[in-house]
């Protein structure tokens, strides 16, 4: 019986985990072009400074890659279109966000097992913990709760 | 003409990327993008067009040092190639009145284009002015150049490919 509980309460923490990864991985699309640009040059990093998306950074180039978002979006490329395109004119780190496809999809899903896991962990240690501090009692816990049952 | 130009393309095609004096580009070894619009001073340019000849597409700003130091190399090279190559001005992180006030002030009669969409500067991978990038005959970007250029730099790029043409 308590086995079975323990279990429940493992499967409601991993759906509540993959429920809320899934939330933050599946965004609610753009409503706007405006809006996608934005989206994908808050997402892009300057390639000339240090860890500033093209957005905030007045450098030149920056400019440049804003300009080419707009233009790009516009024309009705899609968002990996517009992204393989800076990656090959600027190198890969060009994307602040790593990929959601091939190797780089690890950096997603590792976090999301090594938290079920380290959940999993916990509970069973503490189960463990609990139950071996005090469920066989000795021979000298029932003598002394049975002395003190006895009525006076 | 057509045997020089197949030459530069069987060379080019086999030629390792961004060794020498180039810096590395993934355009090294490939077509030019198309560069093309009116300059200021309203001529016409097409870099199709010159698919008979060297192209140096230089990527400036009138507010960069390095950019005024190499514009009388850009003057050299313009001069020292009246027949077979061109120089092409593209202002970048700058305005056109700027630009123009940089020309009127240094010279050079070459075309200068502006980059409106940013299209080129991104088509060729410019991070910070000056940036050239040498086009041979046939239409290949065979070199390009981060920083102040001088003419010679750029004729020894030109000199050792029409050696290797001539060699096949």
């Amino acid at each position: 019986m308590k086995q079975r509980h323990w279990i429940s309460w493992f499967c409601i923490a991993l759906v509540s985990s993959l429920a809320l990864v899934a939330a933050s991985v599946a965004d609610d699309p753009p409503a706007t072009e405006a809006e996608r640009a934005y989206e994908i040059k808050a997402t892009m990093l300057c390639p000339v400074c240090d860890g500033q998306n093209v957005l905030e950074s007045n450098a030149p180039v920056a400019a440049a890659i804003r300009a080419q978002v707009d233009e790009l979006v516009s024309e009705g490329r899609s968002d990996a279109e517009i992204r393989a395109w800076m990656a090959r004119q600027y190198g890969k780190d060009v994307n602040a966000n790593p990929p959601r496809t091939g190797i780089g999809s690890l950096i997603w899903i590792v976090p999301v097992f090594v938290a079920v896991a380290s959940t999993g962990f916990l509970v069973f240690a503490f189960r463990k913990w609990r139950v071996g501090r005090g469920s066989e009692l000795s021979d000298d816990d029932v003598t002394i709760v049975s002395s003190l049952r006895e009525p006076t | 003409m057509g045997l020089i130009l197949f030459g530069f393309v069987v060379m080019l095609a086999t030629r390792e990327g961004g060794t020498g004096t180039a810096s590395r580009s993934p355009l090294i070894g490939q077509l030019v993008p198309a560069v093309a619009g009116v300059g200021l001073n309203e001529a016409t340019f097409d870099v199709d067009d010159f698919s008979d000849s060297w192209v140096l597409i230089n990527f400036f700003a009138s507010w960069c040092v390095p950019c005024e130091r190499e514009h009388p190399q850009l003057a050299e090279w313009s001069r020292r190639h009246k027949k077979d190559g061109v120089v092409v001005s593209v202002p970048f992180g700058d305005t056109e009145e700027d630009a123009r006030a940089f020309f009127a002030d240094h010279g050079g009669d070459w075309p200068v284009l502006m980059d409106g969409d940013a299209a080129w500067a991104v088509a060729f991978g410019v991070l910070r002015p000056p940036e050239s990038f040498l086009v041979s005959p046939g239409g290949i970007v065979v070199a390009k150049w981060q920083g102040q250029i001088t003419a010679d730099e750029v004729d020894r790029v030109v000199n050792d490919l029409e050696a290797k043409a001539a060699d096949r």
